[in-house]
């Protein structure tokens, strides 16, 4: 059960793509008007640093997952405890994921169809490629659909170039400033810094070292560009106001695609790559979960099973999720935000780089 | 096994108990054009225009032949707002209305006076409608009015209408975007208006083949609506590109000027007298396909200035005056000829905008915005107010690249032309 | 690996003994019934001095006349002592042929007659002459019938194992080619062959093919596809992950790539190891054409190939669930051609798919003379009288009829059958849940696709795993200079097949 890297590079992107395109625009272009770009530029440096630490932090131990050496370095109970965040963090973002992949099933295609078929057949797909395949699969349904996915976008991108109004973009910082700018940037920054779960994929890589790095920082790059590219469409088709009150501005911009009178609604097709992506988060998220679980519990072999365990929680959650109905303001905002994005992201591995480089250095002034 | 037997299971669930959105073809009513109109009691009346399918299968043993002639339908009802209309409507309806297509929204002169705050709100919300419609006022008229009446060239009325419109050289199928667009900008809006005309001369049938012209719809021009979303007036089909061209997204457009022959020697002589409209004197068309604004605020003053740069690119198609567009410095007499006739169109379109409807429907304040953000904070809030005072400076540049197939024009030389 | 079973089951092999009458009885005993088995007797003054035995029809009599009946009837003739022939003697000096050898051992005469070979008991002699005279009815090298080509070689497989090994070492030159030879099924006794190109091919996959062969128990193999089904990785896939073909250059050139062959005596189907899904969209043409025309045509091939698979469903999902996305001309075409039908559209075009398969499976099957009536009566008069009577819509028929076309445009057979298979159960799932059916469905198809591993070789190799060298024969065709790579996963390393082209 090995990826290469270029298959890291292509999961990565695919993960930061999908969920960001649908969710995180609408919240940075309420901020920050029509400087979103500004913020998506920021957000994608920020994701940068994030995906720099903990791939640094990884490439101290290649061959453990996060799981593994927290107890490394934080000792059996603080490594255990430390990483509790995580495994709730990851079992609620399956069922957030699959909440919003819901809400915007029932909006643009299915409408009448009831919530547990549309997340039980996803669920089921994605438990039988964890299940069946394992992470090679994952990662190599990534390979395959990652760059069908990269032509879908750019044809939409040059479909809709001429529906582009560029003077949309001004004035630039004037109407906003560095405050809401760097509101708008939480956003899509708390979704890029899932990258984060690189530190539960690096064992997995054939060669992890300076090229699995490499291909993480560019996955992140690249579909922050992608996603650069996709904000200043929005703005500059309907302008800040309009595609701050739509709630999927992307898909409504790929809906106005319109060439010759007979091309025209790719959204569809766009629909579908998406929900590749969906597809290959959602697996690589139960993947991690199983796997850390299993690991948490020191069952490491049984982490097939454990998955199953997962997908029915997971189906669970989702459907509480979805019958309880928190808004999605306060999901993204009161808990992504306010405690994944400093705690998960920034500060754990952070703190574990910090302990792993002051017990490396004392280890070696002992020796010295 | 488990597995084996698992998956058996939910699929044989999933077939079972399947199909919550299918909606077969033949129980949907495809409604191609909604119609909205105000009663006198306040009630909202709508009206569907609808696919007629049956007609080509009863039209004999030819199946899928093409010789339907009218169809379509229409179909109407009371209503508190779209929704409660359509639910109405359904009660009369064998099919579900699946407004999937409903590509041209028509709206009535009684609606559009009243404003269109209160109705529009479903036409962007509703998750099943596309975002590129038309949206069109009828012209002292009812919707329903307007698309009862069935048009020749095409089996649809909301077909006939929207591919009018694609003729207009406006942007195509977009009206409803851009009026969602510009109501969140200055507060203003324009949607292309829709008038019923009967034939400029009534001619008799004499036989049953006959077809002399008949009642039918015609783009009148545009309405302009007030930051209150009320209509303000209309713009007519000689007027409402003014806007267009400004706001940058004319695409093609004839002009067409008289050129007296004793103009002829000096340029840009009586200008006024090519635009008293008077019919007498030899006229000059150009078509013009590439245009260019460029609108610069001048923020000297209390009260903001614009020059606006409108430039434009076509060749001469029709020449009745006696001018011989073989010599360039003749052409260029057109070129300025024509300049001068359309600064003063626009200038005269410019005002009534600003005096009569006193709404920015160019994007005046939008330039401000964009170029001077700071000092549009002071300006933004009474720019209703500052607008109709506000000074232009028009100036138009036509480059003439092409004179036709013919330099002379084939006939012989005329009265006032030039002897050689 | 000879015949291990027998060794089993008897430690002692059984020896001939000297008195001819004593072996012919065990001969006899053994064919009890096999009413093709013939003797020939020699009997020189009376006493019987030789007894030949042979299978009629495997028999070549010419050469058994001339070469073994005359010149033992004329060394009996000149010596009268019973056991004076001796050993050397009677192979060499009289029995003039290449093909001859003693053997001691009863199993194996009876073997050799199986094989149809002529079999020679001389009286006091406790042996047996085994010469190696067979002439079997064959038919000639024929066109290849599956896979047409328009410009390449004509020539194809046969039943005849070693013609089929000959039309390989006639292409390929090279003691590299190894044609390692071994025998299948208790019962039928088939011979098999493993061919690979030393040198080039991974040892552990000629280990794994040997191992997976050896692994075989069965009681007879009728044809390659019985030795496909059981070293296949997965049985339970739509997939064919064994290629097989019928045409030698095809052999040959997977060869060349360090694939293995399977040649199976009966058989004219060779099968190759390890297959990617890329191999079976590769049609010989492509690498006789222009190069352009070529790629220009596998795109063609490529799209047809998946609209083949996608066209019905795509049509239900837009037309019963996402109708707002079909450009509005094409509805209203639609729902005119459509008004009246009967059907809902998912039956439609289950119905539809279920009679055009039907169509061809019978088509297959026609005898020849009613052929073509038949199938004027299912394409003319069912398709034109069920849209006259309003039972299906037209644009229904088109894509049935589309998609019928396109499923014959992949270059192997099965690999078309997969796709018209699954065709039924996306057609349900588009039923089901419309356009999201779909993309779920093919989800799940490419990740079992990319969990495929044919003999360790990922299925959709070159592609997913990426190996950028070899998309050269994937994405386009190019030029044959140009393709000089093999796929690092069919090699121990060295992925170059031949030099760079020097100008």
């Amino acid at each position: 059960m090995k990826i290469n890297n270029r298959q890291l590079f292509w999961m990565i992107m695919m993960l930061e793509i999908g969920i960001n395109l649908l969710i995180s625009m609408t919240a940075t272009i309420l901020y920050a008007k029509q400087d979103a770009w500004i913020s998506y530029i920021l957000a994608g440096g920020a994701g940068l640093v994030i995906t720099y630490i903990a791939s640094k932090l990884s490439s101290r131990y290649p061959r453990q997952t996060l799981i593994e050496y927290s107890v490394t370095i934080l000792g059996k109970w603080g490594g255990k405890l430390i990483v509790i965040p995580f495994i709730l963090q990851w079992f609620w973002v399956i069922s957030l994921i699959l909440r919003d992949e819901f809400l915007f099933i029932r909006l643009s295609v299915l409408y009448k169809t009831p919530a547990w078929v549309v997340i039980g057949t996803m669920l089921g797909v994605v438990i039988y490629t964890v299940y069946h395949g394992g992470i090679e699969a994952i990662g190599r349904v990534s390979e395959l659909w990652g760059p069908i996915l990269m032509i879908i976008l750019a044809l939409t991108f040059a479909l809709t170039i001429n529906n582009l109004n560029w003077p949309m973009l001004l004035p630039v910082y004037a109407d906003t400033g560095p405050g809401p700018i760097m509101q708008g940037a939480l956003a899509p920054v708390s979704l890029l810094g899932e990258s984060v779960l690189l530190m539960m994929l690096f064992p997995f890589v054939e060669h992890p070292g300076k090229g699995t790095r490499k291909a993480v920082l560019l996955g992140v790059a690249l579909s922050s560009v992608m996603l650069l590219f996709g904000v200043l469409w929005v703005i500059m088709t309907f302008g800040p106001a309009v595609s701050g009150r739509l709630q999927f501005p992307f898909f409504e911009m790929v809906k106005l695609v319109y060439l010759m009178e007979f091309i025209q609604n790719m959204d569809i097709f766009v629909m579908a790559v998406w929900l590749v992506c969906i597809f290959v988060k959602l697996s690589i998220y139960m993947f991690i979960t199983s796997y850390g679980v299993a690991q948490w519990t020191g069952k490491t072999g049984s982490w097939k099973k454990i998955s199953l365990i997962v997908a029915a929680v997971s189906f669970i959650l989702t459907m509480l999720v979805i019958i309880l109905n928190p808004p999605a303001g306060l999901l993204l905002k009161g808990v992504w935000i306010t405690y994944v994005l400093p705690v998960n992201m920034i500060g754990i591995p952070l703190f574990l780089w910090l302990v792993s480089a002051v017990k490396a250095n004392f280890h070696t002034d002992i020796r010295r | 096994m488990f597995r084996k037997i698992s998956s058996v299971f939910l699929a044989l669930s999933l077939i079972l108990t399947g199909c919550w959105d299918r909606q077969e073809l033949n129980d949907q009513a495809i409604v191609l054009g909604w119609g909205m109109d105000l009663m006198e009691n306040g009630e909202y009346l709508a009206t569907a225009n609808l696919v007629l399918p049956l007609v080509s299968k009863s039209g004999g043993q030819e199946s899928g032949g093409q010789s339907s002639t009218s169809g379509f339908m229409t179909e109407s009802a009371f209503g508190k707002n779209n929704r409660d209309a359509e639910q109405n409507m359904q009660r009369k309806l064998s099919r579900v209305l699946f407004p999937g297509h409903r590509r041209n929204i028509f709206i009535g002169e009684k609606l559009a006076e009243k404003g269109v705050f209160s109705i529009m709100d479903e036409y962007g919300r509703s998750p099943m409608v596309r975002p590129r419609s038309n949206i069109f006022v009828v012209k002292g008229g009812t919707a329903q009015e307007a698309m009862s009446i069935a048009y020749q060239l095409e089996a649809n009325p909301a077909i006939a209408v929207q591919k009018i419109q694609e003729k207009s050289g406006a942007p195509i199928s977009r009206s409803l975007l851009d009026f969602f667009i510009m109501a969140n900008g200055t507060g203003c809006g324009v949607m292309p208006a829709l008038s019923i005309e009967t034939p400029e001369v009534n001619t008799d049938k004499k036989t049953p083949e006959d077809s002399p012209p008949q009642t039918t719809l015609s783009l009148y021009g545009a309405a302009v609506f007030n930051e209150k979303l009320k209509l303000a007036g209309y713009l007519n089909y000689d007027e409402f590109w003014v806007r267009l061209w400004i706001t940058n997204r004319l695409a093609f457009r004839n002009f067409t000027t008289i050129i007296n022959s004793i103009d002829a020697d000096k340029p840009g002589g009586a200008a006024a007298d090519a635009l008293s409209g008077a019919t007498r004197g030899k006229t000059v068309s150009i078509n013009v396909d590439t245009f260019k604004s460029q609108i610069t605020p001048v923020m000297t003053g209390a009260l903001p200035k614009f020059r606006i740069l409108l430039e434009g690119k076509g060749f001469i198609e029709e020449n009745n005056s006696p001018l011989n567009l073989s010599r360039p410095d003749n052409v260029q007499k057109v070129e300025a000829r024509m300049n001068q006739y359309l600064e003063a169109r626009i200038k005269k379109v410019l005002t009534k905008v600003q005096k009569d409807f006193k709404c920015d429907i160019f994007g005046f304040g939008d330039t401000i915005h964009h170029r001077h953000p700071y000092q549009w904070k002071k300006l933004a809030a009474d720019w209703d107010t500052i607008f109709p005072d506000i000074d232009m400076d028009i100036t138009v540049k036509l480059n003439l690249t092409g004179t036709g197939l013919t330099g002379q024009s084939l006939l012989p030389t005329r009265d006032g032309g030039e002897e050689k | 690996m000879e015949q291990q079973q027998t060794a089993k089951e008897h430690n002692e092999p059984e020896r001939l003994y000297p008195d001819l009458a004593f072996n012919v009885e065990r001969m006899e005993l053994e064919f009890l019934g096999c009413s093709d088995i013939m003797y020939r007797n020699c009997s020189i003054d009376g006493t019987n001095r030789a007894t030949l035995i042979y299978v009629d029809g495997m028999c070549d009599t010419h050469a058994v006349d001339e070469f073994v009946l005359q010149p033992l009837l004329e060394h009996f003739r000149r010596s009268t002592k019973v056991n004076e022939g001796r050993e050397a003697e009677l192979k060499e000096v009289f029995i003039p042929t290449l093909q001859i050898r003693i053997v001691y051992d009863t199993k194996e005469v009876i073997q050799a007659v199986l094989r149809g070979e002529t079999v020679i008991f001389t009286e006091g002699n406790a042996f047996a002459m085994v010469a190696s005279l067979i002439k079997m009815e064959k038919r000639s090298i024929e066109e290849a019938t599956s896979e047409k080509v328009v410009r390449g070689p004509r020539d194809a497989f046969m039943e005849t194992l070693r013609t089929n090994t000959s039309l390989l070492r006639r292409r390929i030159r090279s003691s590299k080619l190894k044609l390692e030879s071994m025998t299948l099924g208790s019962i039928t006794e088939t011979d098999i062959v493993i061919g690979y190109m030393e040198g080039i091919v991974k040892e552990s996959l000629i280990k794994e093919v040997r191992a997976r062969l050896q692994k075989i128990q069965i009681d007879g193999v009728i044809h390659s596809s019985n030795i496909e089904e059981y070293i296949e990785d997965n049985v339970f896939s739509p997939f064919p992950q064994i290629q097989n073909t019928e045409r030698p250059d095809v052999a040959v050139s997977s060869l060349l790539e360090g694939k293995v062959i399977i040649i199976t005596d009966n058989t004219p189907f060779v099968l190759i190891v390890p297959m990617t899904y890329w191999s079976g969209l590769q049609a010989v043409d492509d690498y006789t054409d222009r190069f352009m025309y070529a790629t220009f045509v596998r795109w063609i091939r490529y799209t047809f190939v998946h609209t083949s698979l996608l066209l019905p469903s795509l049509y239900v999902a837009l037309t019963t669930y996402h109708l707002q996305v079909v450009p509005t001309p094409l509805v209203v075409s639609i729902a005119f051609a459509r008004e009246g039908v009967p059907l809902p559209a998912v039956f439609e075009a289950l119905i539809m798919e279920f009679i055009f398969e039907g169509l061809r499976e019978a088509g297959i099957r026609l005898p020849q003379q009613v052929g073509p009536a038949v199938s004027i009566a299912g394409a003319l008069v069912i398709g034109q009288a069920v849209v006259a009577a309003g039972i299906i819509s037209t644009p229904m028929v088109i894509i049935v009829s589309l998609t019928g076309i396109a499923s014959f445009a992949f270059p192997l057979y099965n690999l078309g059958a997969a796709y018209r298979m699954l065709r039924f159960p996306l057609l349900i799932a588009a039923g089901i849940l419309g356009f999201y059916g779909i993309v779920l469905f093919l989800i799940m198809l490419s990740v079992h696709m990319v969990t495929l591993k044919p003999f360790g070789i990922p299925y959709m190799a070159p592609y997913a795993p990426l190996s950028m060298e070899n998309l050269n024969d994937v994405l386009v065709r190019a030029p044959k200079y140009k393709m000089r790579r093999l796929m690092p996963w069919l090699t121990n390393g060295k992925t170059e097949r031949f030099p760079k082209r020097t100008k």
